[in-house]
């Protein structure tokens, strides 16, 4: 400890400011180091005492309402126009030309013809909330969603997108919402990761391991990825030959042959301590195990989630295991696709309702089951990719009409939240007749992660953290606001 | 005053607050406390910039004097001497009122200011008339790190002390005071294996381990330290210390992405080369602070001494440099800064880069001080004239291959103006196709907006073309045929791919990293407000720091006359000024280095910070006889090597005892040895040469790192798939993938995960002492991981080999490779043991699931001999 603290004084005045800040976790287990003290990021000037952080529960600025998040984020941008946000216009103009400017993001493959929503949309629930047919079950939960559609970031394409969403602003090198959570809040589980998040079978999204970084906050904050097999998170779990006995037996051999040369060296502080690290790893395989352990649900807890169906299979899986890692006090868990599979330039006829029968039913399971649970009233459950969709059609070389596309449109989209303090069975804010931009009661990314800290009982200008000197923030200035009319 | 033998007996305690300089004196006693010992350090660190440094202090309220602290403010006296309560001053910090800022008093520095102002407010001596003579006190001035080394007189020796050497004649002598005496001498298991990780970072092999055992010679010790300081692996475990000084990183430091810098290895290898080659000291300061200046002009690629010359200025290019991409004047700024506190910290062992801003908090270092020496470096780092780091790169390629590679290169060029014209020919046939889509009337006004340049087009025209998207200028089509005409793009790319194919077959453009000035060039250095580039204050010419000057007349660093015009020889100055043998700290600190890892913590333990905030020396008599000593033996590292390692005192026993742990717990005495955990390269390093995979090649290029789709680093070429970033992979590298960890990639964004567990320093900028922790995620890499399980198995494989059925043999050789020693009868019995019945859980495994390629018992000895690896003996030294 001692050195520890030499070192920080000497190595580390101005940490972070490049280098391990930006490190993937190396071994994924950053949220391990407990305490993170070398990772101080630090001010110019020499601090007299270094700064500590760990992951211990915070008291947050004012009472929250929400104490924990599962995010399922769709990258790609899901279209708005097929999915959230009917617009009778559309139907009418089907098939002309847009009446109107269109912000293409690629000109070359743009055309002026409008294409009405390819699906129809129903009436759900008591709310009687309008959404498409490709959504029946998220549908029947619309009683309980928070339904935004006046969404707006304004980058115009996927990575400036996903890290407004994700960061707060279209850059590079900031950290993610979920390290803000567990600065500002730490986690009620010492025994698993504070931030969770779980990659999809096919591979990692757009942007790979940068969308789970600390940034400049301390390594402890980044996200852990719990990956789609087992082991479900790497070193944590033995490999297969070892599980079990064979690894108990490894670990009573290891004690034995440790005691005997802690024999040699009475008094030696670091060698029990070393010793003792061994248990501690146990304990948290342990722990991890239990985690994931979805054979310890029932029957009828499979059915709901769609797990015996090859379809829903893996977001089933993924979206019980998220709610058995919030049951066990886990802060903020992140559910991802592959690439950016919601990218519908092409062949949305064939791909968007193939990618909704993948989350519809396991993401109504997971509202249903947290409710049933009494967790839905502190869990934010939130749905949503980085951007929308064009209402005209794009064509990507081949011309038939089930290969077209939509492009992107970042100035009018919608995602849905639920939970934690959100209003249920409530729509918020309109695009204009086409669903091209947000007009009415527009809420930008950084008045979506003002509302969203709002709820977890944080002030967005007062979660700072020092860099250089400066107070750094998630909305970072941009004048994001508390939408009051989001809020139960 | 206090003498430095009081701070030593009183540092192990002291080490306990971070900065001891900071309320010391309290506690001792009834000794009155004073202004100038114990309560304007604090002032100074947290106060004097509102309230005192500037032109017109805060409220009026000037702290560098009692005087002028009684006559107080704005708001009348601040202190009323004898009553705290009626004292403006205490009242505003018992509130935590002031300091302002976030960072507030804690509880004994404000008890020592209520005490002070309660015993009556008293200094040391009269105060003088003016503050801004009292910038410094005499208890600064007369700090010990300021003071010039003195070759001390040897303490009295008697017979019982045990000494080998001098060393221990210091050393004895202060255990004497305690009533304590060295331990006893290790055995000789211990002893080699201590040795042979300190001087090589690698276990000894069980034949060297044996043929020591059993040398019947009595300076079998001292001919095994002379073979170990003649190993080809002493400069890579060495070099790797002072890498982390100098701040080694491969990569410039950029947030997002890290650029790399691929020539950087060279420094890597100068540096290992130079240990190896026992190079004086004070030559390998010199060439690094200056060797462009001392090469021969003009600067010669094929001549090696000039590019050894060169290669050694990558020292001052190691710092982070994001100028590459983001150069404004701030990036530069700190660029230089970078570079200067590693220069700082790694040679003087002072933390000079404090006092950027504003005079240092805590030592006597003003901000014209900072200036003076930053101006040495000015004409190299010229702001104004700034060069990104691909500007400072040598060409040291021969004249045969860069001929090649223009021809090569005008080849490529040639094939690609050809590609470009026929898809640009192309794009005329595509623009008149999408013509003809448009209707008839409107044909030809939008043919002429087309072929309109944008800028130029009338408001109509714009207008008109926003309609038809897809008609767009030949040039935009031709770079977009992947929409227009995917087939004919794909047969463009395969052509562009067979160029680049053509390019990478050029031979590689060979270059070394750099510092240089431009030849003639004056540069005026000016000191900046705050340390704000931005606002250039008064000229200061180049300079030591005053306080190391104040027993000897000040340097002339103007410049050493034979390097102009090339160079303004400021660098070259400097170096031999601080190379002299008579700078206060240069000596001190290198000494002071070496000591620290040869016995686990420094006679000074900051050995980057010899400054007042940092440590005090446990022995400075010691420290100056060392010091001293290195001039005088033509500062050979080696020789110093020699001189600590046949001291009694490094070949004691490690093992604590009662009676030692009550007296010096912290063992600054060394009256035992230290246990310390391996470094994380020499765990690697040790892993690969117990499976037997280690592959001793060695410099060049390193061993590259990447991301593994599971955004974990392992060692691997980056490759993408189709389809872009997200979907890395990485490729193996074989047998490189064995060599030592020196070698490999040091990337700042990303090291490698095995050695980043086990506190492998992130370089920002540079290191003075790794930390080294104990945490789970190194018990879980030990246990789960394929950079521990791999190796294992290899191991086991190896003992398969070299003792083929033979269990006890097995487990024997496993433990004298792993730990030198062989087992205890009970540790034997307890591996058989467990031999069987792992065997047993594996075979019950195969017979349940689908058989794995390996046999049951082959399985067990790679678990046992995971297991051993898993053990403190092999973690640690003792």
């Amino acid at each position: 400890l001692i050195e520890g603290r030499v070192v920080t004084l000497l190595c580390s005045r101005r940490h972070f400011l490049y280098g391990s800040a930006l490190s993937l976790a190396p071994l994924g287990l950053a949220w391990l180091l407990k305490r993170d003290q070398v990772r101080a990021d630090a001010p110019p000037k020499p601090e007299i005492e270094p700064q500590t952080f760990d992951l211990l529960p915070k008291t947050p600025h004012f009472a929250p309402k929400a104490k924990a998040m599962i995010s399922i984020f769709l990258v790609g941008g899901p279209s708005q126009i097929d999915l959230f946000d009917p617009k009778p216009a559309l139907v009418k103009l089907d098939g002309q030309d847009f009446p109107g400017e269109v912000k293409y993001d690629n000109p070359a493959q743009a055309s002026r013809k409008v294409q009405a929503p390819l699906w129809k949309f129903r009436r759900y629930g008591r709310c009687g909330m309008e959404m498409s047919e490709l959504l029946p079950h998220i549908g029947s939960m619309s009683d309980d969603l928070c339904l935004i559609r006046s969404m707006r970031s304004d980058a115009n394409n996927h990575i400036p997108g996903i890290y407004a969403l994700n960061t707060g602003r279209p850059v590079p090198g900031r950290p993610s919402l979920g390290s803000w959570l567990t600065y500002g809040l730490g986690s009620e589980s010492q025994n698993l990761p504070a931030y969770v998040a779980m990659t999809h079978p096919r591979g990692l999204p757009l942007l790979g391991g940068m969308n789970w970084s600390n940034g400049w906050l301390p390594s402890i904050y980044q996200g852990t990825v719990a990956r789609p097999k087992e082991p479900r998170i790497l070193n944590l779990d033995p490999p297969a030959q070892l599980r079990g006995r064979p690894q108990e037996e490894q670990l009573a051999l290891l004690r034995q042959l440790n005691a005997s040369h802690l024999q040699e060296h009475p008094g030696e502080n670091d060698l029990a301590a070393r010793i003792a690290s061994y248990e501690l790893a146990a304990r948290m395989q342990l722990a991890a195990k239990d985690a994931f352990d979805i054979s310890r649900e029932t029957k009828e807890v499979h059915e709901l989630y769609g797990i015996d169906d090859p379809v829903t299979r893996d977001y089933g899986t993924r979206c019980l295991i998220a709610r058995r890692l919030v049951e066990r006090g886990v802060r903020f868990v992140q559910l991802w696709n592959n690439g950016q599979t919601w990218d519908h330039h092409n062949s949305i006829h064939k791909l968007l309702p193939e990618r909704c029968r993948e989350v519809d039913r396991p993401t109504a399971a997971l509202l249903q089951d947290l409710k049933a649970r009494g967790l839905l009233e502190t869990t934010v459950v939130h749905w949503g990719g980085e951007m929308g969709r064009l209402p005209v059609i794009q064509v990507v070389g081949d011309i038939r009409p089930d290969k077209i596309g939509r492009d992107h449109n970042t100035f009018g989209f919608s995602m849905w939240v639920a939970g934690g303090g959100f209003k249920g069975g409530h729509v918020h804010g309109a695009t204009d007749e086409f669903s091209h931009h947000a007009v009415e009661d527009v809420v930008h990314h950084y008045d979506w992660h003002a509302t969203l800290l709002h709820l977890f009982g944080l002030d967005h200008e007062k979660l700072t953290f020092k860099r250089n000197g400066r107070p750094m923030t998630l909305t970072d200035g941009q004048g994001g606001k508390v939408i009051d009319r989001l809020l139960a | 005053m206090l003498r430095p033998s009081r701070h030593a007996l009183a540092a192990a305690t002291l080490l306990l607050l971070a900065v001891p300089a900071l309320g010391r004196g309290q506690g001792t006693g009834d000794a009155p406390l004073t202004y100038e010992r114990d309560v304007r350090p604090i002032f100074k660190a947290l106060c004097f910039r509102c309230h005192g440094e500037n032109e017109m202090p805060k409220a009026r309220l000037d702290l560098r004097l009692v005087r002028l602290i009684k006559a107080g403010g704005k708001s009348g006296p601040a202190v009323v001497p004898g009553r705290p309560d009626e004292s403006r001053l205490w009242e505003r910090v018992e509130a935590d009122e002031m300091p302002q800022g976030e960072k507030k008093l804690n509880a004994s520095q404000k008890d020592a200011i209520r005490r002070w102002i309660a015993q009556g407010a008293r200094t040391v001596r009269p105060e003088p008339a003016d503050p801004r003579d009292a910038r410094f006190t005499e208890e600064e001035l007369s700090f010990w790190a300021f003071q010039p080394v003195r070759r001390p007189a040897m303490p009295p020796v008697r017979a019982s002390d045990g000494v080998r050497n001098a060393v221990d004649v210091f050393l004895a002598a202060k255990l004497r005071e305690k009533g304590l005496r060295f331990a006893p001498e290790a055995d000789r298991r211990s002893l080699i294996r201590r040795a042979t990780f300190d001087l090589t970072g690698l276990p000894p092999t069980p034949e060297e381990v044996e043929a020591f055992v059993h040398d019947p010679d009595p300076a079998a010790y001292e001919a095994l330290i002379d073979r170990l300081l003649a190993s080809p692996h002493y400069g890579e475990r060495w070099g790797r210390h002072w890498l982390d000084a100098a701040g080694y990183a491969e990569t410039d430091g950029n947030i997002g992405r890290d650029r790399p810098r691929p020539y950087a290895y060279k420094y890597r290898d100068y540096v290992i080369r130079s240990f190896d080659a026992d190079k004086p000291y004070h030559q390998f300061i010199r060439e690094q602070l200056a060797g462009d200046e001392m090469a021969r002009r003009p600067l010669d690629p094929a001549d090696p001494t000039t590019r050894e010359l060169l290669t050694a200025t990558g020292f001052l290019r190691m710092a982070p440099d994001v100028t590459e991409m983001a150069n404004s004047l701030v990036d530069r700024n700190q660029a230089v800064a970078d570079a200067l506190k590693v220069v700082t910290t790694s040679i003087l062992g002072l933390t000079v880069g404090c006092a950027q801003c504003h005079d240092h908090r805590y030592d006597p270092i003003t901000q014209e001080d900072y200036h003076r020496l930053r101006a040495v470096f000015d004409a190299a780092f010229d702001l104004t004239r700034w060069r990104k780091p691909s500007e400072r790169l040598f060409d040291v390629t021969t004249a045969a291959a860069k001929q090649e590679s223009d021809r090569i290169e005008a080849l490529a060029q040639q094939k690609e103006a050809d590609i470009r014209r026929r898809a640009e020919e192309l794009a005329r046939t595509i623009l008149d196709r999408e013509l003809a889509k448009v209707p008839d009337g409107q044909r030809d006004a939008i043919r002429r907006a087309v072929e309109t340049a944008p800028g130029k087009r009338t408001a109509e025209q714009t207008a008109l073309l926003k309609k038809y998207p897809r008609v767009r200028e030949v040039r935009f089509i031709a770079g977009f045929l992947v929409e227009y005409d995917p087939e004919a793009h794909a047969a463009f790319e395969k052509e562009r791919r067979e160029v680049a194919k053509l390019r990478s077959t050029k031979p590689p453009a060979d270059r070394i990293m750099i510092l240089t000035e431009e030849p003639g060039r004056q540069v005026e250095s000016r000191l900046f407000f705050r340390g704000d580039p931005e606002q250039p204050k008064q000229a200061v010419w180049p300079g030591e720091v005053a306080i190391l000057t104040q027993h000897r007349p000040r340097p002339d660093l103007f410049g050493a006359p034979e390097c102009a015009p090339a160079s303004s020889g400021r660098r070259l100055a400097y170096a031999r000024w601080l190379t002299d043998g008579a700078h206060p700290l240069v000596g001190r600190a290198i000494v002071n280095r070496v000591w620290a890892h040869h016995f686990g913590k420094g006679i000074v333990g900051t050995p980057g910070d010899f400054g007042l905030a940092g440590d005090r020396p446990s022995h400075p008599e010691l420290l100056d006889w060392l010091a001293d000593q290195f001039v005088r033996e033509g500062w050979s590292i080696k020789r110093l090597h020699r001189l600590l390692m046949t001291s009694a005192a490094y070949r004691q026993e490690s093992r604590r005892t009662p009676e030692l742990d009550r007296i010096d717990p912290d063992n600054r005495l060394l009256g035992r040895m230290n246990i310390h955990r391996l470094e994380a390269e020499a765990i690697r390093d040790a892993l690969l040469a117990v499976s037997g995979d280690l592959n001793t090649e060695a410099g060049g290029p390193s061993v590259p790192v990447a991301e593994d789709g599971e955004g974990r680093v392992i060692l691997g070429r980056q490759s993408r798939q189709a389809g872009g970033a997200y979907a890395m992979i990485a490729e193996g590298v074989g047998r490189e993938g064995y060599r030592r960890s020196v070698y490999v990639e040091s990337r700042r964004a990303a090291p490698l995960g095995m050695l980043e567990t086990f506190d492998l320093p992130v370089m920002t900028p540079n290191c003075d002492a790794r930390r080294c922790s104990t945490v789970a995620p190194q018990a879980l890499l030990f246990l789960n991981d394929q950079a521990v399980i791999a190796p294992a198995q290899r191991l086991a494989e190896r003992l398969r080999h070299e003792r083929p059925g033979d269990r006890a043999e097995q487990i024997r050789r496993a433990f004298l490779l792993l730990y030198g020693a062989e087992p205890t009868a009970g540790e034997a019995q307890a591996c058989r043991t467990f031999l069987q019945s792992q065997a047993g859980h594996f075979r019950g495994q195969q017979s349940a699931g689908p058989a794995t390629p390996s046999n049951p018992e082959q399985q067990a000895l790679a678990s046992l001999c995971q297991t051993l690896l898993c053990t403190n003996r092999f973690l640690y030294v003792d």
